[in-house]
């Protein structure tokens, strides 16, 4: 992901952090948005003239965790 | 062959444990069993990690604490390991992550396609889109299928299983974590601590200069004899269970789950009582040309490699920042014998952080230069040098102005982040407060975020390790009175505790902050949430 991928996408529109996200892919990576999720916002925020009021929501897992940790397949349902 | 690690320094003695053999790609490598796989790695000079998703970019670990996740490879077949916080085990096999796009990865650089393009690629005409798919795959995902295939036992995968209950999970053994355990481990019957690293003491581990506070009892001390002192005060309480090398991955309002995921993968689940949140800060990053590069790291990821593992990061580095963690650790990197080529900060006034620290790493010749700013870091898999540029009074770069820093590598020390992102899932209240770091809850007076949270530290505020550790006993505090654990001794301490706090925020430095937390704090939780 660069600034101009992001610039371009709010450019476009897409100037609500929720809807960039998705459209752009941005803070679904690696890092799930420890690391570029401040910077998407300042961006967002210069790029608009606006404060920063909003954030986009988290959802669990928040660590990479293997899917079959997650399900019953350990001793109770082999 | 290449070995980065430090023998001699002058504070600290490494304790590297067994020599191991581990193998990359299939390439024997010296390591020790107290290592992490990154650490080693590192030490053997490797510095391409991984590939970022979409352009397919050289990639090192920027933080080395597991939150950038640029450092994840397949570790004995297991894909997407975070290296950085997994141990060296004998006859390890680490594999890099590689796709077929990766080769091509130049020309996809060269691409500059807006998300726009991106998706509607090969939709049309209809009857090209499968095939094309099918070869736009190979572009995607990261790292392979595992090839341990699960067991029945469910060793492989790790058991789902246990779960447990408990008065109190504080996730985070950091300073505010490691003071909460200990106040509430004193008068109540069950306390767990969670930490995503192999030890508690969070980042006072790495810490090897002398605090200078007023508080009485961490005056004069070094950080990690600070963490070890708390360390060795909550393995004497056995009311509190600490679990390491497990991280919380997810909380659960409906259920009033914690979900955490311990060694091996192994999942636990946790209902509490009551929750402290205690998870500290992520590093901010600096938007600038090629700030990706492997080779440019947080400052505090410098820290870890220098101090915990004793690995230098490179033989000359520059630091962006003027606050107290870029100073110190130039600091740091003085102290282990590697050049600083200088610090350099945005910033008009002279020095962000203590005079004290600045001074220090200007006796010994670093030059501190502010109004300058990073523009680009040169090199084409790892960092050979940057440029920077003076910034005229808006804050611009001013033309002309730009030159070369000599250096194979670079600090970003710009700040902290509050780690917002297990705090949001107990659905508080977030507010954006500039002076606080960044989008932090709304507490009330006892600190709870939402009838069941409490919040300590750094994830509340970004400030000194000595303000965390008493918030964490204030915290504490609190938390035992509401487990009805609250007695006459309680109410003391806890007027002792909101005093100190109250003489530690007394600096110039933070008047801003205290301004900043009256803002954001409520008589009572309940009449913020809905």
């Amino acid at each position: 992901m660069t600034e101009e991928d992001l610039e371009a996408a709010i450019d476009a529109g897409y100037d609500d952090i929720e809807i960039l996200k998705r459209i752009s892919g941005v803070t679904t990576g690696h890092c799930q948005g420890k690391m570029c999720l401040t910077l998407t916002l300042n961006i967002l925020a210069k790029k608009k003239g606006m404060r920063i009021t909003e954030t986009t929501k988290i959802r669990p897992p928040i660590d990479p965790i293997p899917l079959g940790s997650l399900t019953r397949a350990g001793k109770e349902n082999p | 062959m290449e070995d980065w690690r430090i023998y001699e320094h002058p504070i600290l003695k490494f304790d590297r444990g067994r020599e191991v053999t581990i193998y990359l790609d299939g390439k024997p490598l010296k390591a020790h069993e107290n290592e992490t796989v990154a650490a080693a790695l590192y030490a053997n000079g490797l510095r391409v990690f991984s590939r970022s998703i979409k352009y397919h970019r050289p990639r090192g670990f920027f933080c080395a604490i597991g939150r950038c996740s640029a450092c994840m490879m397949e570790v004995d077949g297991v894909p997407n390991v975070r290296t950085c916080l997994t141990k060296v085990g004998g006859g390890m096999r680490v594999r890099r992550q590689k796709t077929f796009a990766d080769r091509l990865a130049p020309l996809l650089n060269k691409m500059s396609l807006s998300p726009l393009d991106y998706i509607r690629m090969f939709t049309r005409p209809g009857i090209i889109y499968k095939p094309a798919m099918k070869i736009m795959r190979q572009f995607t995902g990261q790292g392979s299928f595992p090839k341990k295939v699960p067991r029945e036992d469910g060793e492989a995968v790790g058991e789902r299983g246990e779960e447990i209950s408990t008065e109190l999970l504080i996730v985070g053994g950091g300073p505010a974590g490691l003071s909460a355990a200990i106040e509430v481990g004193q008068r109540c019957k069950d306390v767990v601590i969670v930490d995503d690293k192999d030890r508690l003491g969070g980042q006072l581990i790495r810490q090897t200069h002398m605090f200078f506070s007023d508080v009485k009892y961490a005056a004069g001390k070094r950080g990690f004899r600070l963490g070890e002192e708390m360390v060795e005060r909550i393995s004497e309480l056995k009311s509190v269970r600490a679990l390491t090398n497990t991280s919380a991955v997810g909380y659960y309002p409906k259920e009033n789950t914690m979900l955490l995921m311990g060694p091996d993968s192994t999942t636990l689940e946790v209902k509490a009582k009551k929750y402290l949140i205690s998870t500290g800060a992520y590093e901010r990053a600096l938007v600038f040309e090629n700030n990706d590069l492997p080779g440019v790291y947080g400052a505090g990821g410098v820290q870890t490699l220098l101090n915990v593992y004793g690995v230098k990061p490179g033989n000359r580095g520059m630091m962006l920042g003027t606050g107290n963690v870029a100073l110190i650790v130039a600091y740091h990197l003085l102290q282990a014998g590697i050049e600083v080529a200088g610090v350099f900060a945005p910033s008009f006034r002279r020095v962000r952080g203590y005079m004290v620290h600045a001074a220090k790493i200007r006796r010994q010749g670093v030059p501190i230069i502010t109004r300058h700013t990073i523009v680009k870091a040169l090199g084409k898999d790892r960092v050979e040098g940057a440029i920077v540029t003076k910034l005229a009074e808006n804050y611009e770069p001013i033309p002309g102005t730009e030159r070369k820093v000599d250096c194979d590598f670079i600090c970003v020390g710009v700040g902290l982040n509050p780690a917002y992102d297990l705090v949001q899932l107990f659905n508080p209240k977030m507010v954006y407060v500039r002076q606080l770091g960044g989008f932090v809850p709304v507490r009330d007076r006892q600190f709870r975020i939402t009838e069941r949270a409490y919040i300590a530290g750094d994830c509340g505020s970004i400030e000194e390790a000595t303000t965390a550790v008493l918030e964490g006993g204030l915290v504490g505090l609190y938390v035992t009175q509401s487990l009805g654990y609250g007695d006459e001794a309680v109410t003391a301490k806890i007027e002792e505790y909101e005093h100190a706090l109250e003489e530690d925020r007394g600096s110039p430095f933070s008047t801003g902050i205290k301004a900043a937390l009256k803002e954001i704090t409520v008589e009572n939780i309940g009449e913020v949430l809905n």
